[in-house]
């Protein structure tokens, strides 16, 4: 072979790499995949059909009761496509594992916090794109923000921040279970007993009274309540602080995972 | 070492003859209910999840909807549990459909001297057996949350047939839908789609007045909804030909729609590998 | 009827495998085997063949019975055809007794029988009419002929039973692609034949239509002498098929597999549970019996599928690429079962893409591309056929080499890449092309470490019959 046609297959090492740049182009993969393996398309579609499904048959039921359902259910949708963006987050974490880009790319000379950088970067902007859906939705079906200015804003910081959060947390699990079809199935299950068994969709009373302490003081019923207070202008301590608890309480496990998912696949040979 | 030879059997009966048909089919129906109760997947799916649904629809909207309508939310939450048990039930079996479709079995039984439709009929027995079972179990289920019989115990028998038959249409357009696509091309999960919403839709959710106008001739008429209702009736009291009616004509229109494209999406599919 | 399709065995013939005592020698090593253990075979239900039956049960049958004739179309001259053959307006076996009394008997003759097929070969030739299902022989109305045909040349269907499969002009389109445009090829029995072609050569589509899954839109295929078309139930009796994958239930142990396998071919549950135990061991799967298939291993899961497909002894075994994906031990395996199989008298026809395996395992080799068949013979035969020898010349210092090119470049074909020591110089002289390497480099005083003649690699061979620039020029 000629050392024209070696160059040409080899190249040329370039003199410096730049970190933002890596950063950059791993976020951009991310973006496309979920793109273009239509995770997109179901950001959109699953608040839509939770919306559709719960309130259009429910809302003269809920009338009865004096509750306009709309403003009722609009913090269980925004939370259901949160975690439905968080719950794909853990999918791409365990996949990247599964097909090896994970080892490959610790091979490269690449910033080991990079590729995690990368995915949370992407997990954020589908979140993001997942939060203005469930909005838009909402306010199809009636839902109009009563909070003020600041009501609103603090409403959709919680919202992203509880992603954010969640994003990690699934990122963790992802990276600690053995395969994606684990962890859909770890993930799967008790997200729809939490959400169901909620005030997300029924108020409190409505429940049996064996029931009512679990409804109380999950996690989801505390974010449910924490949004309507802010939406609503009248959010307290009292409102709010068990769900700021919850959240750094979440934050601390997420981190937890997160360093040994990262510990545990640095081990993982193939 | 050589193989020992072992000769085919003289009375083995020739493929066209009915008694083939059934003496091949049993195997095969043993077999796709021996897999059914050992897979965890399809026991949880056909009976756990929709008992667990039942519950919970019931804790979660069960005070509200009897707020709304002054009757137990159980009567309708049950029956209509039961068929979306039943609905679920059939993907299952679609999908252990396109599988084997995939590696080719369904392939090599055709090329066995059996009778031609064997196979598919097995599959269709061993869909009502399940059927039956799974309705049972989630009756009894349902009475322990409400669902019982005031006007008798014997209505257990029509209410399971009425089941029975909505179901048996259902598991045939699932058979024809998932032996009539291109391999790899699978529409379970649409279908799954559909029945979700399917059951948000019936007026075993919530009672037809409470939708909005626009909907209600929509819901009204869904096939789940005249099941509902007459297994409703038939253990509440209450009219129960009407919607008898429309259960016997949604049935055997998609009954009917659905068997000519099974049988032939079977052969299909068996033929090609 | 089952009788008339000749392949239920008549519950007088007591041989364990109909067709077993005929001509050939490996079926008679499996009568002699079979006669060993006789009684123990028969305990455990299998049916012995012991040949003092055949020959007491050969001489009342013969002379009434009229043998089986066939007819077929383009021949190799090498297989001789009875005179009944001529009479093949529509003649068959009638009922009762069938055609394998004929060949019964035809073990026993040794060279006399050749003698008198010596004098009655007669070629045929034009296109094979088609079989007539259910006519009854003609014969009866004829018993002079009969008679006389079965007194002189009684062996007479060896003919026809000596032809496991045989493909004519088979054609097959499916909506708007041409899958099989004209594929004609003929296995004798016990043998192994192999179906070699690139993707989409129409290598699938011809077993699909060789195992009754697709009726062939033109042409005609016999299995054993029967129309996959016309006779498919008594095709399927004959043969077992075996894909890529392992066509098994997944969800079933591997045990219970093999005994509904063995269900379904109408053995009795407690003959299935026995016959299953039997191929588990002979497969070596005893331990994993019970273990559900999805959790085998590739070359377990291959061995309970091919264990799957011999539950009734078939007589025509369809592996498709039965070794794509397995680990060279694996491969061992499968390929001493097929030289197994053809021990026991299975033809096999498998295609693969492993020319290796092609190489070693079959008796003969059919190449298909774009729906034809392109070339068939052994591997031998077809290497010789696409005329092409090498000669390696190997220089004993590597810096002769460029030297060695420069002495050579004649010799060397215009667009010759060099790649490694090695010198490879295409000998259409044969041996006068090495005459004339060694010439020329002990002229200019390069030594040489090695030079060699050699054929090519199937691989070669392969690749020049597909290769659609050479496809004109070379002989196939």
């Amino acid at each position: 072979m000629s050392a024209a046609d070696t160059t040409t297959l080899l190249g040329r090492s370039p003199t410096s790499i730049s970190s933002w740049g890596q950063l950059s182009a791993l976020t951009r993969r991310g973006v496309l995949n979920v793109i273009k393996s239509g995770e997109f398309i179901f950001s959109v579609v699953s608040p839509l059909f939770l919306a559709v499904c719960f309130y259009l048959p429910l809302h003269r039921v809920m009338e009865r009761q004096g509750i306009d359902y709309a403003q009722f259910l609009m913090p269980i949708i925004v939370l259901q496509s949160v975690g439905f963006a968080a719950g794909t987050s853990a999918m791409r974490a365990s996949m990247d594992l599964g097909t090896g880009i994970d080892q490959r790319l610790r091979v490269l000379p690449i910033n080991r916090a990079i590729p995690t950088l990368a995915r949370m970067a992407t997990n954020v902007g589908l979140l993001t794109v997942s939060i203005i859906f469930a909005s838009l939705i909402c306010l199809v079906i009636g839902w109009r923000p009563q909070g003020g200015l600041w009501g609103t804003i603090s409403l959709y910081a919680l919202a992203l921040a509880i992603g954010v959060i969640v994003s990690l947390l699934a990122d963790g699990i992802g990276m600690m279970a053995t395969s994606p079809q684990a962890t859909s199935q770890l993930t799967g299950l008790p997200m729809i007993i939490l959400g169901m068994c909620s005030t997300g969709f029924s108020t409190i009373e409505r429940f049996p009274e064996w029931i009512r302490p679990f409804v109380r003081n999950q996690p989801i019923s505390q974010l449910a309540t924490a949004m309507r207070s802010l939406d609503e202008g009248n959010a307290s301590w009292y409102t709010i602080g068990p769900t700021v608890w919850w959240c750094l309480g979440l934050l601390a496990l997420g981190s937890l995972l997160l360093t040994l998912g990262i510990r545990k696949a640095n081990k993982a040979t193939r | 070492m050589t193989i020992m030879i072992m000769p085919a059997p003289a009375d083995a009966p020739p493929e066209g003859s009915l008694r083939a048909l059934i003496s091949q089919a049993v195997p095969l129906i043993g077999r796709q209910l021996i897999v059914w109760t050992r897979e965890p997947v399809t026991m949880l799916q056909s009976i756990l999840m929709p008992a667990l649904s039942m519950v919970m629809l019931k804790v979660v909207l069960g005070d509200s909807i009897e707020l709304a309508t002054g009757q137990n939310s159980a009567y309708r939450t049950v029956p209509m549990i039961v068929l979306i048990g039943s609905m679920f039930g059939s993907m299952v079996a679609g999908i252990r459909l396109n599988n084997e479709r995939a590696t080719g079995l369904l392939s090599r039984l055709y090329v066995m001297p059996i009778s031609r439709g064997a196979d598919l009929t097995a599959r269709i027995v061993s869909e009502l057996i399940r059927i039956i079972i799974t309705t049972c179990v989630l009756l009894a289920v349902g009475s322990l949350i409400g669902f019982r019989f005031p006007n008798g115990i014997w209505t257990v028998l029509p209410i399971i047939a009425v089941a029975f038959m909505y179901a048996v249409a259902f598991a045939m357009m699932v058979l024809a839908v998932s032996v009539s696509t291109r391999p790899g091309v699978t529409l379970v999960p649409y279908l799954s789609l559909l029945s979700s919403v399917m059951m948000f839709f019936n007026t075993g959710f919530v009672p037809l007045e409470m939708y909005p106008e626009w909907l209600q001739p929509i819901v009204k008429y869904q096939p789940m909804s005249p099941a509902v209702e007459t297994m409703k009736s038939l253990s509440l009291g209450g009219p129960v030909t009407e919607h008898f009616i429309l259960v016997v004509i949604w049935s055997v229109v998609i009954l009917g729609l659905s068997i000519y494209p099974a049988l032939r999406g079977y052969h299909k599919a068996a033929s090609g590998r | 009827m089952p009788e008339a399709a000749g392949l239920t065995p008549d519950p007088a013939d007591t041989s364990a495998f109909p067709g077993d005592a005929s001509a050939d020698g490996p079926h008679s090593s499996m009568n002699r085997v079979a006669r060993d253990g006789d009684d123990d075979l028969r305990a455990r239900g299998y049916a012995p063949s012991t040949t003092p039956n055949l020959r007491a049960r050969r001489q009342p049958s013969m002379s009434p019975d009229p043998v089986t004739t066939t007819s077929r179309g383009p021949t190799h001259s090498r297989r001789t055809v009875p005179e009944e053959a001529r009479d093949t307006s529509g003649a068959h076996e009638s009922g009762g007794h069938n055609g394998f009394s004929g060949y019964s008997s035809g073990g026993q003759y040794g060279s006399g029988y050749d003698d008198d097929q010596e004098t009655l070969r007669i070629p045929i030739t034009g296109p094979a009419p088609r079989r007539l299902s259910g006519a009854v022989a003609a014969a009866p109305a004829n018993p002079a002929r009969t008679v006389h045909a079965a007194a002189t040349h009684t062996p007479a269907t060896p003919a026809r039973s000596a032809i496991a499969i045989e493909a004519v002009n088979l054609h097959k389109r499916f909506k708007d692609t041409l899958a099989v445009d004209d594929v004609t090829f003929s296995v004798p029995a016990g043998s192994i034949v192999a179906l070699l072609g690139p993707n989409g050569a129409g290598k699938t589509t011809t077993v699909n239509m060789l195992c009754t899954l697709l009726k062939p839109d033109g042409g005609t295929a016999l299995i054993h002498g029967h129309d996959v078309a016309e006779e498919a139930p008594a095709v399927r009796r004959m043969i077992s098929l075996t894909g890529q994958f392992a066509a098994l239930d997944e969800g079933l142990t591997g045990r219970e597999n093999l005994i509904l396998f063995g269900r379904l071919l109408g053995l009795r549950k407690d003959e299935a549970k026995s016959r299953g135990a039997d191929l588990l061991e002979h497969f070596g799967l005893v331990e994993a019996a019970d273990k559900r298939v999805r959790e085998y291993s590739g070359g377990m899961r291959r061995r309970i599928d091919i264990a799957c497909g011999l539950v009734t002894s078939p007589k025509v075994v369809f592996l498709d690429e039965p070794t794509t994906g397995l680990d060279p031990r694996s491969r061992q395996d499968v390929w001493a079962l097929v030289e197994q199989l053809k021990d026991a008298g299975v033809t096999t026809l498998l295609t693969t893409q492993y020319l290796e395996e092609a190489d070693m395992l079959s008796d003969n080799i059919v190449v298909i591309d774009r729906g034809r068949v392109i070339a068939e013979g052994t591997s031998d035969e077809l290497k010789a056929a696409t005329g092409a020898s090498y000669c390696d010349v190997t220089p004993e210092h590597a810096a002769d080499l460029p030297r060695l090119l420069a002495i050579l470049a004649d010799l060397l074909p215009p667009g010759h890449r060099q790649t490694g020591l090695t010198v490879v110089v295409p000998a259409p002289d044969g041996a006068d092309t090495l005459v004339e390497v060694v010439r020329r480099t002990s002229e200019s005083g390069l030594r040489l470490s090695d030079i060699t003649m050699r054929r090519p690699s199937l691989d070669e061979v392969f690749l020049r019959l597909t290769d659609p620039d050479a496809a004109g020029d070379s002989d196939s």
